[in-house]
């Protein structure tokens, strides 16, 4: 039977998704990414993205869990609807609860079909400076036909130096250092 | 010319076995690497064709063993940068057709990888099997929702990565994986109710051209 992703090129030869697995089975025997130099990787991304020193910093315990004593709460948010509950025409409002020592936050919502960008707000941004201490940020996202009815992931993403989406995305996608919350839209 | 040509950086990379570079090396080459072990060769010098795979999943697993050949550390030390490096690609997959066709026919000379590259139709390229699968699968493609009809032309006809593909979309990568996936199943779906849903049967990996 031949390969459906051929079948769907129109062409007899390897297909894209074909060559993508390849490697990436040739990669795992030849050049295996350990897990310590994935987070380096990561650790490298957001340093290239931002001016010297920048730090990611990764989410630890809920902050309604157990603290060491003197210890810094891991950096957190909320995020709420005004007014409640979320629909078109509500603001969507972050409460930063903890920035873990960060000076940055960049976040983005995933649908069942789509990405909406909140922080950087256009595509050349970058992520944006927190309050000292944290607390709600003063820019609210007025929820419109982009927000389209359903269940939605917000991932928060805390750093010590601004970020580009490009670098926030990949982070996320690897895994990386994120906060998430669920916000439903009626 | 080679990949490397000008471009120390890369080679360097590459020794490393930075992945980002043995990306870029193994995108440049794997699909003449794959014509090769698609259409296998001659030897002119004995009168012998080497056949390529006898199948898709062979011709996968092949492609595979040559890369995974030539980036190995050694391989990648041992390259100077200079010569011509298509052509080692080529002769790592001759040998391995050879050292297929020999398990049929033992022989076939073991010293003889030069032969030239033989571009031609074969049975397999012929049958038609993949025009009748061909045509049930336009038939899907033109009853796909617009979106997912640029999806097939960016990512499989056009070759775009996914992070491109979603870009070109306005919708995230995940998204395009979503849809990849589901256009799969619903091709799968369709060739099942045409009664297109079926294995091959391999074929011999070796044929004689004339008398030696």
């Amino acid at each position: 039977m031949t390969e459906r992703s051929r079948l769907l090129a129109g062409r007899r030869g390897l297909s894209r998704p074909e060559k993508e697995a390849i490697l990436e089975r040739v990669l795992a025997q030849v050049a295996p990414r350990s897990r310590w130099r994935r987070r380096v990787a990561i650790g490298a991304l957001a340093l290239s993205a931002a001016t010297a020193g920048a730090v990611l910093l990764v989410p630890g315990a809920p902050r309604d869990e157990l603290t060491a004593r003197g210890g810094e709460l891991p950096p957190g948010f909320d995020a709420t609807c005004v007014p409640a509950p979320c629909a078109t025409g509500s603001k969507l409002v972050f409460d930063v609860t903890s920035t873990g020592g960060a000076a940055y936050f960049a976040a983005f919502a995933r649908g069942a079909d789509r990405m909406i960008w909140y922080f950087p707000s256009s595509p050349a941004g970058q992520s944006r400076s927190l309050p000292q201490g944290g607390g709600v940020l003063d820019t609210g996202i007025t929820l419109g036909a982009e927000h389209a009815p359903g269940t939605y992931t917000i991932h928060g993403v805390f750093s010590t130096a601004p970020l580009d989406r490009a670098a926030v995305r990949t982070l996320v996608d690897e895994g990386g250092a994120t906060v998430t919350r669920q916000v439903t839209i009626r | 010319m080679t990949v490397f040509a000008d471009n120390r950086p890369l080679l360097d990379a590459f020794r490393r076995g930075d992945r980002a570079a043995l990306a870029t090396v193994y995108h440049h080459y794997v699909d003449d690497i794959a014509a090769v072990i698609r259409h296998g060769f001659s030897i002119p010098t004995s009168g012998i064709r080497v056949r390529g795979a006898a199948d898709e999943q062979t011709e996968r697993d092949l492609v595979q063993d040559v890369f995974v050949r030539a980036f190995g550390v050694r391989a990648r030390d041992s390259y100077d940068g200079v010569r011509p490096y298509g052509p080692y690609l080529r002769r790592i997959a001759k040998n391995l057709l050879i050292d297929r066709a020999r398990a049929v026919d033992p022989t076939i000379p073991l010293d003889d990888a030069d032969g030239e590259l033989v571009i031609e139709p074969e049975a397999r390229e012929n049958d038609g099997a993949w025009n009748e699968q061909r045509r049930a699968t336009t038939d899907f493609i033109a009853a796909l929702a617009p979106e997912l009809q640029r999806l097939v032309k960016l990512r499989f006809e056009e070759e775009m990565t996914q992070d491109q593909t979603a870009e070109a979309l306005g919708v995230s990568r995940r998204r395009v994986r979503t849809l990849e996936a589901r256009i799969q199943r619903g091709l799968r779906k369709a060739l099942r109710r045409a009664g297109l849903w079926q294995k091959n049967r391999p074929e011999p990996a070796l044929a004689r051209m004339g008398s030696r």
